[in-house]
C-alpha cells in the first residue's frame, strides 16, 4: 500500500493535512474453490487524491492508482500550484485557477507534450501499474481539468459522483457500480444462435 | 320370516371368521407345503409391520413440523457469526497521520497553511480489501 511506503508517509505529513473518506463500501467477491480453498479479493476498486485548499475547495486531483515516484512527484507540482493559487485567488478571485486549468489541458491535448511525459522506468511486474498511471495522466486527467476550469470553486463531496462515473468508471448511486451489464448480463454464449444462423459455427467439415 | 331372517345372520356371522381361518390357518405342522406357513407369517406380522410405518410417517412428519436442523443452525448462528473469521479484517492505514474527517483537516490546514490532502476510495483504508 502507498502509504506503508516510509518515505510516501514521511513526505504526505510533512507536506499536507491528510484526511481519507471512504466514498462506499468495497465490493468483495468470494471463489470458492469447493476443497475449503476460498479466495476473497475486491471486484472493482478506484480511488482519487484530491488537493485542497483550507475553504474546502478542490484545487486538482489524482485520479486512481499511481506508482509512487510519480505520484509524489505529482503532488508535489501540485502543492506549488496550490501554494500560487492560495495567494492570488485571496486577491482576484478564480481567475488564475481557471487559467490554471485551461493551460494544463492545453498542454495534455499536444502530442507533442504527451509524447514527452515521463514515467518511472520499464519493470515487467509493474507493467499493470505503470499502464494505469499513463492513463491517469493522459486520459483521466483531461477529464478532471475541463471539469474544474468549469466548476471553479468546487468542494469533492460535490464533484465525487461525476469523479467515480465519468473519469473513474465506478457509478457511486448504481448498486452494481456500474459493473451490473457484465457481471449479469446474462449468458457468454448468447450470441451462439446468431453465429450459428450466420454460419459462423456449428458447420462440421 | 323372522326365522329366516335370524338364520341368515347368524350364516354371516360364522362366514366370517370362517373365512379369516381360511386365509390365516394358524400355526401350520411341519409336513405342511412352505406356501402356507410364508402366508400364516405375513398375516401375523402384518399388524406390527403396520405400526411401524405409521411410526415411521410420525417421525418423519414430526421432523418436518419441528424442522430440527433449521433450530440448531437458528441457535447455533451467534455463535458462529462470533467466531468466523472477519469478511474484511481490520489493518492499519499505512503510516501517515490522518485527521479524522474532512473539516477537522480543513481546519487544520487553515492553521498551518499546508493544503489539505484528501484520499477518497472505496471501501475503508483500515480495512484490508479497499
Amino acid at each position: 500500500m502507498l502509504f506503508s511506503n516510509e518515505e510516501v508517509a514521511r513526505y504526505i505529513n510533512q507536506h499536507f493535512e491528510p484526511v481519507w473518506v471512504s466514498v462506499r463500501a468495497v465490493p468483495l467477491v468470494t471463489i470458492d474453490f469447493g476443497n475449503e480453498q476460498v479466495v476473497r479479493r475486491t471486484l472493482h476498486g478506484n480511488v482519487a487524491s484530491y488537493v485542497c485548499r483550507s475553504n474546502g475547495q478542490v484545487t486538482d486531483i489524482l485520479p486512481g492508482i499511481y506508482t509512487p515516484r510519480t505520484w509524489m512527484d505529482e503532488m508535489n507540482g501540485l502543492i506549488r500550484i496550490h501554494d500560487r493559487l492560495e495567494a492570488a485567488c485571496s486577491r482576484s478571485g478564480p481567475g488564475l485557477f481557471v487559467k490554471y486549468h485551461r493551460n494544463a489541458l492545453q498542454e495534455l491535448q499536444s502530442p507533442a507534450d504527451a509524447q514527452s511525459e515521463t514515467f518511472d522506468a520499464p519493470d515487467p511486474a509493474g507493467s499493470l501499474l505503470q499502464r494505469d498511471t499513463r492513463i491517469n495522466q493522459t486520459i483521466r486527467r483531461q477529464a478532471i481539468h475541463q471539469y474544474l476550469m468549469e466548476h471553479p470553486g468546487i468542494g469533492p463531496d460535490q464533484m465525487k459522483g461525476w469523479l467515480y462515473r465519468e473519469v473513474l468508471n465506478a457509478d457511486l448511486d448504481d448498486p452494481w457500480l456500474g459493473l451490473g451489464e457484465t457481471l449479469l448480463g446474462g449468458d457468454p454464449f448468447d450470441t451462439e444462435p446468431d453465429r450459428a444462423e450466420s454460419g459462423e459455427i456449428g458447420h462440421r467439415p | 320370516m323372522n326365522r329366516i331372517i335370524s338364520g341368515l345372520m347368524l350364516v354371516a356371522l360364522t362366514a366370517a371368521p370362517l373365512s379369516a381361518w381360511q386365509q390365516n390357518p394358524g400355526p401350520v405342522p411341519r409336513d405342511q407345503p412352505a406356501r402356507a406357513v410364508d402366508v400364516g407369517k405375513s398375516f401375523s406380522e402384518s399388524p406390527l409391520e403396520n405400526a411401524l410405518v405409521d411410526m415411521t410417517d410420525a417421525v418423519a412428519a414430526g421432523q418436518a413440523g419441528i424442522r430440527h436442523d433449521v433450530a440448531k443452525s437458528l441457535v447455533e448462528a451467534p455463535v458462529e457469526r462470533l467466531l468466523a473469521p472477519p469478511v474484511n479484517p481490520a489493518v492499519a492505514p499505512g503510516l501517515v497521520t490522518w485527521h479524522a474527517n474532512f473539516e477537522t483537516a480543513c481546519a487544520a490546514s487553515e492553521e498551518s497553511g499546508k493544503p489539505v490532502f484528501l484520499f477518497h476510495l472505496l471501501g475503508n483504508l483500515d480495512q484490508r480489501f479497499t
